[in-house]
């Protein structure tokens, strides 16, 4: 039932307390309408690079930012449709409209999409675009309902971002422990050479680490220091 | 168009949560009224698009005006060639009325003629619901300078999906205890005011072995395997 779905959705976009987390949340409900990848890009922060404005992405964040920087995805047909619109549409009417050759089209779109269908759904707030949540899988749920959901979803993954607070991970309260713990790990540490660095016990260690991680809604301890890495950029 | 201010999380949630306590066919109305109502289109009417042809009163289905000014308007109109219901049995996008109004070419006065005289003024948002082949219900939005941007047509889209599959779970739960003898659920609520067996034997004047009868037999009606199941499906639906 769709309903069960969206309000599981809800919940666990409420309840993220990092980027990483309320990405998944979309990634959930898209994966129920068979939308096998997501990316969440922030557009205000498409002046300041691609790796800054990518707020979520079930793939290689370092691909995708180089690839969109590469191909000034800013100015791209995709992303000027999206600040025309406020309704969802897929990557394959946009080319179409701009009756651009397949293959121009193809290098001009990272690897991820180039194959099965692509939803943009675009949030406008006053008229401006601030976010693209794009979500693509090989054969999925292309009806009007499935739009509907998604392009919803979408909208209530800005609002998260936006009461998050920070439109950065920096604001992710790490315990004191914890964000030394990420320090040293980040600086290229083991378990036991943190812990005696530290002063405490290795197990410890992978307490704080595990914490740190779950807080971050990393998978893997180099997700986590990613995100971090990212927040801190962001923030600065 | 979605101001600064608004926020879909915030309006989703309220509407996900009056849903979720709505127990009846005005209350699910009400909770859709509570979100399109953000949108300028605090009126809404149901209509149940398999009857307009051959039963048209008993098409209108719910107002959140008045649900007799509906039936009125629904009465001796051919509601089989009406503009808003042809385009209600093809495709599933939500529409807005003025487009039919563009597409018909339709003057003010043509198109405000196809309406009820209360509606006249404004602009709506039609959405369609098939939840199987058999049932499509329409449910249209209204009120004067609706906003029927896409992103309010993608909220009402899914919004009406959630209704609908509230309503058909109404209709389930409603079979459901339908089918309880009043012995049954009499049995079933002291089970689930704690008591044993033999104390609702006595309290019900019958033997513990017929108060066990009317457990298994409730547990078999309502499909569930274990004594807690039973009472907490009754519980549900009479917390509904």
């Amino acid at each position: 039932m769709l309903r069960l779905q969206f309000n599981t959705f809800l919940e666990e976009a409420h309840e993220a307390i990092g980027l990483q987390q309320l990405g998944h949340a979309f990634a959930g409900v898209a994966a129920h309408f068979g939308y096998e990848h997501c990316v969440v890009l922030d557009t205000a922060k498409f002046d300041q690079g691609m790796g800054a404005s990518i707020v979520f992405t079930g793939k290689s964040r370092t691909e995708l930012a180089t690839f969109a920087d590469r191909n000034a995805f800013r100015e791209h047909p995709m992303t000027h449709h999206a600040r025309r619109t406020n309704a969802p549409f897929f990557v394959e009417q946009v080319r179409q409209h701009e009756a651009i050759a397949r293959d121009d089209w193809s290098n001009s779109i990272p690897p991820e999409i180039r194959s099965g269908d692509t939803l943009v759904l675009p949030v406008h707030r006053d008229g401006d675009l601030v976010l693209i949540c794009g979500c693509n899988g090989n054969a999925p749920d292309t009806s009007p309902l499935a739009r509907a959901a998604l392009h919803t979803a979408a909208h209530v993954v800005y609002d998260r971002i936006e009461a998050l607070g920070a439109r950065s991970t920096a604001l992710v309260p790490l315990t004191s422990r914890e964000a030394e713990c990420m320090r040293w790990m980040s600086l290229g540490k083991n378990d036991g050479e943190i812990a005696r660095i530290v002063g405490i016990s290795t197990r410890t260690v992978r307490f704080h680490l595990r914490n740190a991680k779950e807080k971050l809604g990393a998978a893997t301890r180099v997700e986590a220091i990613a995100i971090l890495a990212d927040g801190a950029r962001n923030a600065g | 168009m979605t101001e600064r201010g608004f926020s879909a999380d915030r309006s989703l949630r309220a509407f996900a949560q009056a849903l979720k306590i709505a127990s009846s066919l005005e209350a699910v109305g009400g909770a859709l009224v509570g979100l399109s109502g953000r949108f300028r289109m605090p009126h809404l009417f149901v209509t149940d698009v398999t009857k307009v042809v051959r039963a048209p009163l008993s098409a209108a289905i719910y107002s959140a005006r008045s649900l007799a000014d509906l039936r009125q308007f629904l009465r001796g109109r051919p509601l089989a060639t009406h503009p808003v219901f042809r385009r209600s049995w093809f495709g599933e996008d939500p529409f807005a009325l003025s487009e039919i109004r563009d597409e018909l070419n339709l003057s003010d006065g043509e198109f405000w003629e196809l309406m009820p005289p209360w509606a006249r003024g404004n602009e709506a948002l039609s959405v369609n619901m098939r939840m199987d082949e058999r049932s499509h219900l329409n449910f249209s939005f209204a009120g004067i300078g609706a906003d029927t941007s896409g992103d309010v047509r993608s909220f009402l889209h899914l919004a009406t999906r959630m209704a609908c599959e509230r309503l058909t779970e109404l209709e389930r739960e409603e079979g459901t205890a339908a089918r309880l003898t009043p012995r049954e659920e009499a049995v079933l609520q002291l089970l689930a005011a704690g008591k044993a067996d033999e104390d609702i034997a006595k309290a019900l004047g019958i033997s513990a072995r017929t108060a066990r009868f009317h457990v298994a037999n409730a547990k078999a009606k309502l499909g569930v395997a274990t004594r807690m199941q039973a009472v907490l499906t009754l519980l549900r639906k009479d917390r509904l």
